[in-house]
């Protein structure tokens, strides 16, 4: 059907949108299934993302991924966005990774089940921990931004006084 | 342009086909695969039926996609050549 939508589009010199509602608006309304053929509150969500030139780039189940296809290489299951293809920049490829790398930074991390959270990568005691009067961030560029929102964040739950710092100007900043 | 089954749109009788393609009531379907119907039918039926009321369908088989080979359909064997699907017996054309 992929190609179809290709072929009818090349053939009948229509725009790609027209020819993929005649694979999908247009027969869920011939044959009066609702909540199907649209993108609407309470449809099924069955969709794909298709390159400009019609190829399917990734393909949507009730809302979920059922498969990310290279080639004619179909396979169920989970795999970056950035492990898929032809993106028409690589600008749009990382905005398309976010979501998945904070999936994939979070997920191990957190249990919403447990309500807890786990950093086995930061090695500081509870002793040590508890030992902390004050907090200086030094960072630069994304990390200093990402230091601004820990800083509310810290001072919040922790209470204790937290100071993002430049790390050009930090010898001079922190006392 | 014959759709299956029917007669072909002849210029004293236009048929169900002539009907189809003239009232903007009734939705259509087509296969756009280049091979049962040639390109340009493509593009006059899609001219006469428009983007609301084109509804495209396949022919497609389990062998379809894939690449030149011979593969099962059923108790039947197909083989595939240059991205078309052919029974095996003598050859035919399947359409």
């Amino acid at each position: 059907m992929d190609r179809a939508v290709q072929n009818l589009a090349r053939f009948a010199e229509w725009d790609l949108q027209h020819a993929v509602a005649a694979a999908s608006r247009n027969p869920a309304r011939a044959a009066r299934i609702a909540n199907k053929g649209v993108i609407a509150a309470g449809a099924d969500a069955d969709f794909l993302v298709l390159s400009p030139k019609g190829e399917v780039l990734r393909t949507f189940i009730a809302a979920w991924t059922a498969s990310l296809h290279e080639g004619n290489a179909r396979r169920i299951r989970r795999r970056t966005v950035a492990e898929t293809r032809k993106f028409p920049h690589h600008l749009i490829r990382e905005i398309f990774e976010q979501p998945d790398a904070l999936r994939r930074t979070i997920e191990p991390r957190v249990s919403l089940a447990e309500g807890r959270v786990r950093l086995d990568e930061v090695r500081i005691s509870r002793e040590e921990l508890r030992a902390l009067r004050r907090i200086n961030i030094v960072a630069s560029g994304t990390s200093r931004h990402a230091g601004m929102t820990g800083q509310f964040m810290m001072q919040e739950l922790a209470g204790l006084p937290v100071d993002v710092d430049y790390a050009a100007s930090s010898n001079t900043a922190i006392p | 342009m014959r759709p299956l089954g029917h007669n072909t749109l002849d210029h004293r009788n236009p048929g169900i086909l002539g009907v189809v393609l003239t009232d903007d009531r009734v939705s259509a379907d087509i296969i756009a695969d280049g091979i049962h119907l040639d390109p340009a039918i493509v593009k006059l039926f899609a001219r006469a039926k428009g983007p609301e009321q084109t509804v495209l369908i396949t022919d497609a088989i389990s062998a379809t996609g894939m690449p030149d080979g011979r593969y099962r359909l059923g108790s039947f064997e197909v083989d595939v050549r240059e991205a078309s699907a052919r029974w095996m017996a003598n050859w035919r054309e399947a359409f």
